[in-house]
């Protein structure tokens, strides 16, 4: 933001007033209770983290527990099928960012193109709607549609004579699967931003353009994805620390055992490890080496959308 | 507010413009045809899903296991819903999920209102605001785990206590963000008048910008209704009763998970007229509903809340 | 600054840390005093801490609910006992809410556990040692019940010597797939006999793929399914002489793990051949448990491999609303003639009380009490265990070991007893079923169905017994709670062995995969499990 500053601003820079000191100390104290919480709900369980390091035993705590090392990060790097968990989770976050781009951008493209108001809001409103559904509700659905013996897109491929497929139990299919159904979900949401960034785009430009006889195709490439570059820029750079979260609600209520092999992401697989396999240092590890990775990644990403799209989180 | 009013005026011109546009080479027609067919059928697909649950929980069971219900429900029936409207855990569920509305909706919308405001200020205007920013990046980036977070609420006598699904929640550090931008936007003159008249900075806040800021302020409750609303895994994770579970936790549950052990045999004569499919169809859509019913409202503000607070102007 | 910060927070989780390490601490060596008064009874009364698991739409059994019971009176008035709940999740959620509480320190008096939770449990001193409070309270009955199947259950409650857990003892015939479940209604209706040998089984299972058994004019049969973990299909995989999640020993009286063995080789490829005729469910390979039971309840599955009882549940069901009609067979060889089945050795289920509860040989006296009511006189078996309409009062009770092979005993005492052999006083539970199986025979009095199916001729024991009396059940060579490599390992090698089967039969990889498997199988790990479940075995010895 380069707003002008107004002259007021430098007047407020006092050697000392006691108005300034009041304003000061009230805008601490409107961050005082968030503080609180985040302390209590944040700060303290992320001693937890020391469980990495430690073989951690329960009756024994967090304090008393043997510390070993780094011993839990060389076992989780050499455990057989933490590659192919890294590769699923890669590959679905991966193709789901992708996509998350691609798709509302066409779509908001075309939807900009039609004139008619009321149908633009129409069908904003509907492709949106998806976005607001919780994945228990939408495991529900897709299990449903999608069964092999009598859901609705197997009926339809019946008409066309093709052999049912079992979409969420096919190996190949659930991980594509669950890229599809995620992009169906978030994509009207995402639609919204780059057709507002659309909107924006200043109209005299297309004016000037029609005047030198420029085609609509002519005026997309110089006019149109000139205009919106920035923040698609911004919203790619911004997703790159998700990297790693391939959505845990979402293929947690999908999968099952047989399609562990192409499905099962970090955040599942970190769920079973502690949760039910009660290795709880080994799955605080694999937590923490996510949250580092993230961490550096989300630090290069906003760097580069401070650089590239002229955006500061914060 | 200036800037939106801007973009408005654009829009506007920019329609007038195109309407008064006469010739309309043919392949343009074509193109818009196909466009308008082609946004047609897409959200078609995306509402095809919903309308088939739908259409589901009135079928038969017959005609809902025999695969022959579409978009259309088969063999009109509202039994499905008279076995959801009698099935007392639903509701149970339903209400646990409403009080934890009602909780956490007010009290979580409090703390982003008065976070995001001091943190709209520069650097220069609050100092230690680099600090705050710091303090709230570290959560978003690193969490102990689910195990230790447990640990630590059964520690504060949390677990088993409807509190524990809102307290950890009251500080969603991407709305506040949303809103810090939301507020940065604003014109600083008027609460610079403000101030000069001798307000504090807490009148302020709630006399000059709450007012401004109503469209951010209703994409974060609609963010905050849909999440309390939409959470499921807390829920499991931190009641110790099933009676205290709210909806989407017990249809995460009920739904997803079939055992013939839990049929009764009322559940079997019912059988004839409801099945476990139409019946989870049923409680599906009954479970979808109000975030459809609630969307309208936020609708007209969301969408400039989102762009605004996202997307700079 | 930062520093002090940190202090601080470090600071805070101490305290709020501090009433657990304080609690389990706090009792140490608990004194074992029993507290009982003359009557035999706690007085006052004391109260047991449990965490349950309950169906969210539970049903009344004998007009009785979990929360008003006869055992639940019986602990009350009989021990002074009385249960509170920690807390009460739905039964799929019990294990991870249990795991929970145990990493946090917290847990329940009274907890029943997987093998894995109990391992956890006393390895991490969690666990109260029960050892001498056993030796002194343990009624004579006691002691004889839990023991009745040669001590393997008591065995593995031990660790290091002591006693960690009283264990919810069973027969070793208990588990799925040792008996063959058929559709018998769809038998008639395509006019086929019961089948005898393997070969005539094969016929059925192409007669219930293709000729529309349920005669309902679509192509919705096939003859077998399984729950993704093959577990329903071991009875399939032992006809063909193969104990996929065994170990076993070889021919030449080495122990070795079955799913690697040339025989399971074999029985794959004759699975996928029934794969690709239709024969198996096109979704085994992602059906869970539940979709498994669905499939069944749909009538969509004419044979299961279950356990001698599964007749009441789970095939109940489908009795009841669609009226199939099951019969039990011994598992049939492909060679011909019966094959043999493996007995599972060991527990599901250990009772753990919490170290630090003041008292721990409450259990015993629980366990005492149970015996005595639930295989005691007639009129409190039928009160405490199953009544006459077969319905398992037994489950209210927080703990309910079984008598291992009594229904076997049973079974022989009844068949005597119609072929009109005095066989002296029948145990109260038994006589109540002959005189079912008798009922059932003059008026086929459809209450005394299940009892008929379970203890008739050709009922499920009747089965059993034909395997105990012709010497037809393998014993797992390796029961103990796993070795050190297999507790790094065996995870995956697990999963890596179920995906194979499931990719080898369902067409995608063709057999020869099989071979790679065994190979990977024994160079990541499996080799050297074998040689130290080998050397555990001779260390026994």
């Amino acid at each position: 933001m380069s707003k002008p500053k107004p002259a007021m601003r430098k007047r407020g820079r006092k050697p000392f007033s006691m108005t300034a000191f009041k304003t000061q100390l009230t805008y601490h104290g409107l961050m005082l209770p968030s503080c609180i919480l985040l302390i209590l709900f944040s700060y303290v369980p992320m001693f937890g983290i020391i469980m990495a390091f430690q073989n951690f035993t329960p009756a024994e705590g967090i304090f008393r527990s043997e510390f070993v090392g780094f011993d839990n990060f060389i076992r989780l790097f050499t455990m057989d099928n933490i590659q192919q968990v890294l590769f699923n989770t890669l590959y679905i976050a991966i193709a789901k960012i992708i996509l998350d781009i691609v798709v509302p951008v066409t779509f908001a493209l075309l939807l900009n193109e039609v004139k008619n108001r009321f149908f633009v809001r129409t069908v904003q409103t509907i492709a949106y709607l998806p976005y607001f559904l919780s994945w228990v509700i939408l495991a529900g659905v897709f299990v449903e549609i999608l069964s092999p013996s009598g859901g609705l897109v197997n009926n339809i491929l019946g008409i066309f004579g093709m052999e049912p497929v079992f979409f969420l139990g096919d190996k190949k299919w659930f991980p594509n699967v669950m890229i599809i159904t995620d992009t169906w979900k978030n994509f009207g949401f995402s639609t919204i931003v780059y057709l507002a960034a659309l909107t924006s785009v200043d109209q005299s430009l297309y004016e000037a353009a029609r005047v030198d006889g420029a085609s609509y195709m002519q005026q997309m490439i110089h006019i149109t994805l000139p205009g919106i570059r920035g923040i698609v820029i911004l919203m790619t750079v911004l997703s790159i620390g998700g990297v790693l979260d391939a959505g845990f609600d979402q293929i947690f209520n999908m999968y099952n055992p047989i399609v562990y092999e192409t499905g099962d992401v970090l955040d599942t697989f970190v769920y079973r490890l502690g949760i039910k396999d009660m290795a709880f240092s080994l799955s605080t590890a694999v937590s923490l080496v996510k949250s580092v990775v993230s961490l550096i990644l989300i630090l290069i990403s906003y760097k580069l959308a401070d650089r590239f799209a002229g955006y500061k989180i914060f | 507010m200036r800037v939106l009013q801007r973009n408005n005026k654009k829009k506007q011109t920019g329609i007038v413009h195109t309407q008064s546009k006469v010739h309309v080479s043919w392949q343009r027609r074509a193109f818009n045809i196909f466009n308008i067919v082609f946004l047609t059928a897409t959200s078609v697909v995306c509402l095809l899903p919903l309308l088939h649950i739908l259409a589901l929980s009135f079928s038969s069971p017959f005609a809902a296991s025999s695969g022959r219900v579409g978009v259309l429900p088969v063999d009109f029936t509202t039994e499905a819903y008279k076995y959801v409207v009698q099935n007392k855990e639903f509701w149970r569920a339903f209400g646990v999920t409403l009080v934890r509305l009602a909780l956490g909706v007010p009290l979580t919308l409090v703390i982003i209102f008065i976070t995001a405001y001091p943190l709209s200020k520069s650097e220069h205007k609050f100092k230690g605001r680099k600090f705050y920013t710091a303090f709230f990046m570290i959560p978003m980036l690193f969490s102990g785990g689910l195990v230790p977070e447990y640990m630590t609420y059964m520690r504060y006598g949390l677990i088993g206590n409807i509190w524990a699904l809102i307290l950890p929640g009251l500080v969603p550090i991407s709305s506040i963000i949303l809103l810090m931008n939301f507020m940065r936007d604003l014109p600083p003159e008027l609460e610079e008048a403000a101030s000069i008249d001798g307000a504090g900075p807490v009148r302020c806040l709630f006399h000059v910008i709450l007012p401004l800021t109503v469209p951010a302020i209703a994409t974060v409750a609609l963010f905050c209704i849909v999440g309390h609303w939409n959470s499921w895994f807390d829920g499991i994770l931190y009641m110790n009763h099933p009676e205290q579970y709210p909806l989407q936790s017990y249809l995460q549950t009920s739904i997803l998970t079939y055992d013939s052990r839990t049929m009764t045999q009322k559940d079997v004569e019912l059988m004839q007229t409801v099945s476990d499919q139409t019946s989870r169809a049923a409680q599906i859509f009954v479970a979808t509903f109000p975030v459809l019913i609630v969307y309208p409202f936020f609708q007209k503000h969301f969408t400039k809340g989102l762009v605004m607070g996202s997307v700079k102007g | 600054m930062r520093r002090r910060i940190a202090v601080t927070l470090l600071a805070v989780w101490a305290i709020a840390s501090l009433p657990a390490c304080g609690k389990t601490d706090a009792g140490g060596e608990p004194e074992v005093q029993a507290g009982l008064n003359e009557e035999g009874k706690y007085h006052p009364g004391i109260t047991i801490m449990l965490g349950s698991a309950q169906d969210p739409n539970e049903e009344e059994i004998a007009g009785q609910t979990s929360k008003d019971n006869v055992w639940i009176d019986a602990y009350r008035d009989e021990l002074g006992i009385e249960f509170d709940n920690m807390f009460v999740v739905n039964p799929e959620q019990l294990e991870e809410k249990l795991n929970l509480q145990i990493a946090s320190g917290q847990v329940p008096d009274l907890m029943s556990v997987t093998r894995k939770q109990f391992e956890m449990l006393v390895s991490s001193g969690l666990a109260a040692d029960l050892t001498e409070v056993y030796e002194q309270y343990a009624s004579e009955k006691t002691k004889e019940y839990l023991n009745a199947d040669g001590g393997i259950c008591m065995n593995m409650a031990k660790s290091d010597g002591k006693l960690y857990a009283l264990p919810c003892t069973q027969g070793y015939l208990e588990s799925p797939g040792v008996v063959t479940w058929i559709r018998k209604d769809w038998l008639d209706n395509l006019n086929l006999e019961i089948p005898q040998t393997y070969e005539q089984l094969y016929e059925v299972m192409r007669a219930f793929t293709y000729d529309d058994p349920d005669g309902n004019g679509l192509d919705d049969t096939y003859a077998v399914s399984t729950s993704n973990t093959l577990d329903e299909w071991m009875g399939l995989f032992a006809s063909y002489g193969s104990y996929p999640k065994s170990w076993i020993q070889d021919k030449n009286g080495e122990i070795v793990y079955g799913g690697v063995q040339p025989e399971t080789r074999n029985a794959l490829e004759a699975m996928h051949t029934m794969f690709e005729e239709g024969m198996i469910s096109r979704e085994f390979g992602a059906n869970d448990w539940n979709q498994f039971i669905k499939s069944i309840d749909n009538s969509n599955v004419g044979i299961v491999y279950f356990a001698w009882y599964a007749v009441d549940w789970p095939l109940g069901d489908v009795h009841r609303e669609s009226g199939a009609e099951w019969i039990p067979l011994p598992i049939m060889s492909a060679d011909g003639g019966t094959a043999k089945v493996m007995g599972a050795a060991g527990p599901d289920v250990y009772y753990v009380m919490r170290k630090g509860y003041e008292h721990p040989e409450a259990l015993i006296h629980m366990f005492n009490l149970w015996f005595e009511k639930a295989y005691g006189s007639r009129e409190d078996m039928l009160k405490y265990h199953k009544n006459e309409k077969g319905e398992q009062i037994a489950n209210f009770s927080p703990i309910h070991p079984w008598l291992a092979h009594e229904d076997v005993e049973y079974y022989c005492k009844i068949r005597d007893s119609l072929a009109g052999q005095d066989v002296g006083e029948m145990f109260p539970s038994c006589q109540t079923y002959y005189e079912g199986v008798q009922r059932y025979m003059d008026t086929g009095n459809e209450d005394d169905y299940f009892t008929y199916k379970m203890y008739g001729p050709d009922s499920g024991c009747a089965v059993l017994n034909e395997y105990m009396e012709n010497d037809l059940v393998l014993f797992e060579q390796y029961y103990g709670s796993g070795t050190k490599t297999m507790k790094e390992k065996w995870g995956v090698l697990e999963t890596k062995q179920l995906e194979t089967y499931v990719k080898i039969i369902m067409g995608e990889e063709s057999i020869e995969a099989f071979d790679a498997f065994a190979e990977e199988w024994n160079s990541n790990g499996g080799e050297q499990i074998t040689r130290e479940i080998r050397e555990a075995a001779k260390a026994n010895e």
